[in-house]
């Protein structure tokens, strides 16, 4: 073990299993040299992304014009890399949409450039369906 | 205005439990109802736009809104008829079953079932259940009730926040209010050990940087109009707060996430025999309670920690319930009771009416390494695992066979160390 490696315990967040691994690596060049533990091989391979380039899915909600909701719930299609999470909700924040909106719609197309898209993961039906619907 | 309706099923509440139980109980045969307060099915999965809902089930990460999407589809598709801005008032017992008493918009009628399945889910424990001292300003919510205003009617709860306990509703809001532009100052945890599951201290405390203070415990809020603050200290040796030791931490929002309570006023209105740990009914291996044809599930019954889980608990209760309405169930031959020993918070099912395998749920007392779980039948052992570790905030679940365990006995749970 050379002087400025560390020893972390990381707490997989692939499933539910969450595996307590142990890893061991220098933080300066997040270079890896042993990593113990893992119930499986894609906790290894989420150690290893966790501290090369972490990435996370994001999920948040934009706003709806004429909806039942005020809000339409989305994700990004793929992990993102965890940098770049501030960006992505600054330009979500200035989003808007028209209803309907359904689940797996694709509410924006690539806003970073990074080919990753926008995804709808709630049913919002027009104001107007409502009403008719309940009668009201 | 007053109608009358009859199915074989009713079934309360169309969240994860309601709709897996209705659709299991329509796929063997049975004509279902759910009736569903809210003006949607989904029950608490609408408010939760993360993702990480389905691991088990569908070895995807969906948000709460697709995972419902999938069961409502599937209860459509069998031919559930779904009641939604319908209220159950009150519940009683028939020489048939059951009649229900509902609310909605202008009507009250009654619906009478063969056989009812309790999935109403749960409700948090509010800042009174917790004694919190201090003022009472503007600005102090439940975790669940901050995430509805958030991300179902696009309302700001606040800017910078305090975080009282650590439950996941509690951890996925500190990222949640984090992501929309807002501050998480803390999150403080009376017991030495996080309430919430390690997954999402990651991805929602870690990843941003909040700290998290176990055995810490709130002296005072602050504030008259709205909060602008709270006390906090560590919990001394005598188990009481350390006031000399107290922080100001400066907030205009404080969130509570401090336990979950099975909302169980229609089981008690029946006399179904209660379990004090759980909060929810006693039940058998088929998840009857202790009243014939009353069948519960979900949140209602334990609360759980994925809804995977709940899910396949709740379609065991609509087979069941089903299989009970065709006269299928055996005859009650043999009880054999299910009891918690050294380690266990408490075990379910509760009691099993005859032999033969159940899906054993339990939960340890306190966080723990290098354990067994060892069951019990008098001095036998009749299962053993070990555990590399185990935390009361992941369920344990067991395929348990006893078919060979004598009737009239009583089985324990243990977890002891290796």
């Amino acid at each position: 073990m050379c002087e400025h490696e560390v020893t972390e315990i990381m707490t997989c967040i692939i499933c539910p299993n969450s595996c307590r691994i142990e890893v061991q690596y220098d933080p300066q060049d997040r270079k890896i040299s042993r990593i113990s533990f893992a119930r499986c091989p894609k906790g290894v391979q989420w150690v290893e992304q966790e501290i090369l380039h972490p990435m996370r899915t994001v999920c948040t909600s934009v706003r709806v014009l004429g909806g039942r909701d005020p809000l339409v719930s989305v994700r990004t299609s793929v992990p993102v890399p965890k940098d770049v999470i501030e960006k992505l909700m600054r330009f979500i924040s200035t989003l808007q949409v028209e209803a309907p909106c359904h689940i797996g719609d694709l509410i924006c197309r690539d806003p970073l450039g990074i080919e990753v898209d926008l995804i709808a993961t709630r049913e919002v039906t027009c104001r107007d369906a409502q009403f008719t619907k309940a009668g009201r | 205005m007053r109608q009358l309706q009859h199915v074989d099923i009713a079934v309360i509440g169309a969240g994860p439990a309601g709709l897996a139980a209705a659709a299991a109980a329509r796929s063997a045969g049975a004509a279902v109802i759910i009736i569903e307060r809210d003006d949607r099915a989904g029950g608490i999965l609408n408010q939760c736009i993360h993702d990480g809902f389905g691991l088990q089930r569908f070895d995807c990460a969906l948000t709460g809104g697709e995972y419902a999407h999938i069961d409502e589809l599937a209860c459509r598709d069998a031919g559930v008829e779904l009641l939604t801005d319908t209220y159950v008032s009150s519940i009683e017992r028939t020489e048939s079953g059951f009649a229900l008493h509902t609310m909605t918009t202008g009507l009250i009628s009654v619906i009478t079932a063969a056989a009812v399945i309790l999935a109403m889910g749960c409700r948090e424990r509010t800042a009174g259940a917790i004694s919190l001292p201090g003022t009472r300003p503007a600005g102090i919510y439940t975790a669940g009730t901050a995430q509805r205003l958030t991300n179902m009617q696009n309302i700001m709860t606040g800017s910078r926040f305090l975080i009282i306990g650590s439950g996941d509703i509690g951890l996925i809001m500190a990222r949640r209010v984090t992501l929309e532009g807002g501050s998480v100052a803390a999150v403080t945890e009376i017991q030495p050990y996080p309430g919430g599951l390690d997954r999402n201290i990651r991805q929602c405390l870690t990843d941003f940087s909040i700290p998290l203070y176990l055995e810490t415990g709130i002296v005072e809020i602050l504030g008259t109009d709205r909060v602008t603050g709270a006390l906090i200290a560590p919990v001394g040796r005598d188990g009481l707060l350390d006031t000399t030791r107290s922080t100001h931490i400066p907030c205009d929002t404080i969130l509570l996430s401090v336990g979950l309570i099975p909302e169980n006023e229609l089981t008690r209105s029946l006399d179904a025999v209660m379990d004090p740990v759980t909060g929810g009914p006693a039940v058998d291996e088929h998840l009857m309670t202790s009243v014939p044809g009353l069948f519960a599930c979900g949140n209602v019954l334990q609360v759980h920690d994925v809804v995977d889980l709940v899910s396949q608990e709740a379609a065991h209760a609509g087979t069941c319930a089903a299989a009970y309405l065709r006269g299928e169930r055996a005859e009650k031959r043999k009880t054999i009771t299910l009891q918690a020993g050294e380690g266990i918070r408490y075990v379910l099912p509760q009691s099993m009416s005859a032999q033969g395998s159940t899906l054993l749920s339990c939960r340890v007392r306190k966080p723990m390494e290098d354990v067994t779980i060892q069951i019990r039948s008098g001095s036998e052992l009749i299962y053993r695992q070990q555990l590399p570790y185990v935390q009361p905030s992941e369920m344990i679940q067991i395929p348990l066979d006893l078919s060979e365990t004598a009737a009239d006995t009583s089985v324990e749970v243990h977890c002891v160390r290796t």
